[in-house]
């Protein structure tokens, strides 16, 4: 092997020509870098991401501390809502004033103004008018069945979705408060200490979705884990508002959606895992396997079927949609999902839990992944403004 | 590459509307001194001349009825939907795009179907545009991607031309009154005010030093105006917010200048020139991480991850609570701002114009993207 030659090494460089530059080097790889912007987005990914963690950081301490409540945030955010004009955001109000206006301009006005302050032009406009009106007419008289019939088409639709929203949007009763003690709290409560056990040592970002009156949530943050809470019920954030603890207003699906991709250290899920449909607790575990780490940990806190359909939770178990599962059942579903370690541990008072870790390799949706429930779990969600 | 047959190249600077005192309005004027000096002759045409600008433009029909001359080139500026732009594609001049986006059509929707409507005959019109162009010429990567995903063949990125304000260099006190955070942009949707005046709300409601806030721009959409008149007074600071229209450049210059912080919430920019002429005027940067803002930006403005009320606020913050943070975002600003020099975009733009245009003594830059040489490169030609 021939020895290599230096920079320092004045008479070998002069022996195989021209001197090595650094700056030609400099000048090569700035020419280079600007011909390759994936590396420039490289380094802009890594700077905004530091951006990032530090102003999230920022907000889970001042809302920790209580400065931006939820009701802040209700406030400033129902005006958004309230104020916009009708038709700028995608809810059925937006549809309605959408429809309207839709219905009024389908319609194609071959009757041409012809006034002119011009000398002659009027005259030459309605000339050309008269002349073309034949051909005009059999256009749009095409384009105008075809418009008329696509909008009765769309009366039609919209009546028949109508219809179908009314008949399964378990959600309506949702709002109406009259879960606010649930079987769920409950068994927050019974293992609010279990799941502080199964947790500690996590570093990294605790989501408790939904979090109830905070019981079990109060119970991760004293155990010094950087938790917080979400919840839909008004009542029920207001005790946990009491409690000082970090907490934002939504319902599960809805907060998950928007929770950014392997943000999480650990997710305990409850109250979704035992009273609403199956779609919509496959689409909280789909979305679990995006927003956890690899290897963070699924808690699911799960009601007893017994103590589902105890006598002081009848409301809750006539009005849900849905009825606890078996811990085969989300054994059963995690695993096609791609989790792995999946344990359950059951309590002799009802309440069980269902853990597991997302699994470190690429997601393995297997026999669900093809289901319209995945893809919709996976969709950004459609409101344009909060 | 087209060649003068006699005589000097020309360029014909061709956009919609001009006034005088608009970021496109101003970049033309600048390029078509930046071409002159180069030594071609150049000259803008608009089919809408606003008053103030009359001597500087000639109307579009003169280029669009013109007989073919050789050596004669068309830089379009394309940043709106453009009534006569089936004259311009019957026009067998090479043609440059150069592109400084268009608002997506679903912005407007709600707030004014005209110009909803209109922005989407822009974007269809920079679709079809491609079938002409011989070179995209995007002012910033965000555009440029753009015009790749739209099949422009050869695109080239070059800044656009922003002049400097003449700022009074007053020092600024942060530790007395009210903090005034201050955003410049036309009002329309895409911009963002609301959540920058929800923000304005949580900020007041927790932090102890009130903050107001400026909005100057000019009125495009009147229902969004409305929108936002009303969503102020129902936040409860109708009172700190102020709407600034037709602000000329000299009070525009002291309101940078008597701001402590330029804000931004904007969902979309295909560059964001108020950005510059904050950090041009010693103002940190807090903005929405969107769209051509980061690339903008670069490493000087303190960028969230969302425009989420409580993260603008909570980064509002961050910069006016703390003089180190502020002195380092003023310093690097200013570094950024030189970025953007104008002299310096002036050469990136003759250069990028090189690759289609011969200039003496100007080298073309690489392109961002040559569809025929990537094609060349897959197939192992």
């Amino acid at each position: 092997m021939p020895e290599q030659s230096t920079h320092a090494d004045k008479s070998t460089s002069e022996e195989f020509g021209p001197e090595a530059s650094t700056d030609r080097v400099e000048e090569y790889l700035e020419s280079a870098a600007e011909l390759e912007p994936e590396l420039q987005d490289a380094e802009a990914r890594a700077y905004m991401r530091s951006l990032e963690l530090r102003i999230e950081t920022e907000v889970a301490r001042l809302r920790s501390e209580g400065k931006y409540p939820p009701s802040l945030a209700r406030r400033v955010r129902t005006y958004y809502r309230t104020l916009l004009p009708d038709g700028a955001a995608s809810g059925e109000r937006d549809f309605d004033a959408v429809f309207k206006t839709l219905d009024r301009i389908a319609y194609m006005d071959v009757d041409v103004p012809t006034a002119s302050s011009k000398p002659g032009v009027a005259f030459v406009k309605r000339s050309l008018r008269t002349l073309m009106a034949w051909y005009l007419n059999y256009l749009a008289q095409q384009f105008n069945n075809f418009a008329t019939n696509l909008v009765h088409l769309l009366g039609i639709a919209d009546v028949r979705i109508a219809a179908l929203e009314s008949r399964f949007d378990a959600s309506a009763f949702r709002a109406t408060g009259l879960l606010a003690a649930t079987a769920a709290a409950k068994a927050q409560a019974a293992t609010a200490g279990r799941v502080a056990e199964a947790l500690s040592g996590t570093r990294g970002r605790v989501l408790v979705a939904e979090c109830a009156d905070g019981t079990l949530l109060a119970g991760l943050s004293e155990a010094g884990l950087n938790a917080y809470g979400v919840e839909s019920r008004r009542e029920l954030l207001q005790a946990a508002e009491a409690r000082n603890l970090e907490l934002r207003e939504g319902g599960t699906l809805e907060h998950l959606a928007g929770v950014a991709p392997g943000s999480l250290a650990a997710l305990v899920l409850s109250g979704i895992v035992d009273r609403d449909t199956v779609n919509d607790r496959v689409a909280a575990l789909v979305h679990a396997r995006r927003v956890l780490e690899e290897d963070a940990a699924l808690v699911l806190v799960c009601a007893s079927a017994d103590a589902f359909d105890d006598p002081a939770n009848r409301i809750e178990a006539d009005l849900s949609p849905g009825r606890p599962f078996a811990p085969e059942t989300w054994g059963f579903l995690l695993g096609k999902l791609g989790f792995g370690s999946i344990t359950s541990e059951p309590s002799e008072d009802g309440p069980y839990l269902v853990l597991a870790r997302n699994a470190r390799m690429a997601p393995e949706i297997g026999a669900l992944a093809d289901s319209k429930v995945v893809l919709t779990a996976l969709e950004p969600p459609r409101e344009r403004r909060r | 590459m087209s060649r003068p047959a006699g005589g000097r190249a020309e360029v014909a600077i061709l956009l919609p509307s001009f006034a005088p005192l608009d970021a496109i309005g101003t970049h033309v004027v600048e390029l078509r001194d930046a071409l002159a000096g180069a030594g071609l002759q150049a000259r803008i045409f608009a089919d809408e001349i606003k008053p103030g600008v009359g001597s500087e433009a000639l109307p579009a029909t003169e280029l669009l009825n013109a007989r073919r001359r050789d050596g004669r080139f068309i830089l379009y500026q394309l940043s709106t939907n453009f009534h006569r732009y089936r004259g311009l594609m019957s026009r067998p001049e090479p043609l440059v795009v150069q592109y400084h986006n268009i608002t997506p059509r679903a912005e407007m929707m709600g707030f004014d179907h005209g110009i909803a409507t209109a922005v989407a005959w822009g974007r269809r019109q920079l679709e079809d545009l491609r079938l002409r162009a011989a070179l995209g010429l995007a002012v910033s990567r965000y555009n440029a991607d753009e015009l790749v995903a739209a099949e422009y063949r050869r695109v080239a990125v070059a800044p656009p031309l922003i002049r400097p304000l003449a700022v009074p260099d007053s020092p600024k006190r942060y530790d007395k009154g009210a903090h005034r955070l201050l955003f410049v942009g036309r009002l329309v949707p895409n911009k963002a005010q609301e959540d920058l005046i929800a923000a304005l709300a949580v900020y007041n409601a927790t932090f102890s030093t009130p903050a107001t806030l400026t909005l100057v721009g000019s009125t495009t959409v009147e229902t969004y105006v409305e929108y936002l008149h009303g969503l102020a007074h129902r936040l409860g600071v109708g009172d700190a917010v102020t709407f600034a229209s037709g602000v000329p450049q000299d009070q525009l210059a002291g309101l940078y200048a008597g701001s402590h912080l330029f804000v931004s919430a904007s969902r979309h920019e295909g560059f964001g020139f108020p950005v510059i002429e904050a950090m041009r005027a010693g103002l940190p940067v807090v903005a929405y991480a969107s769209s051509a803002i980061p690339e903008t930006a670069g490493r000087a403005a303190l960028l969230t991850p969302s425009a989420e009320p409580e993260t603008l606020a909570t980064a509002w913050h961050m910069v006016l609570a703390d003089a180190g943070t502020r002195r380092a975002m003023i310093a690097e600003g200013r570094r950024r701002a030189a970025d953007f020099d104008l002299s310096e975009s002036k050469l990136a733009n003759l250069r990028a114009l090189a690759n289609l245009i011969p200039i003496e003594g100007v080298q073309p830059s690489p392109l961002y993207h040559d569809r025929l040489a990537n094609s060349r490169a897959e197939t192992g030609a």
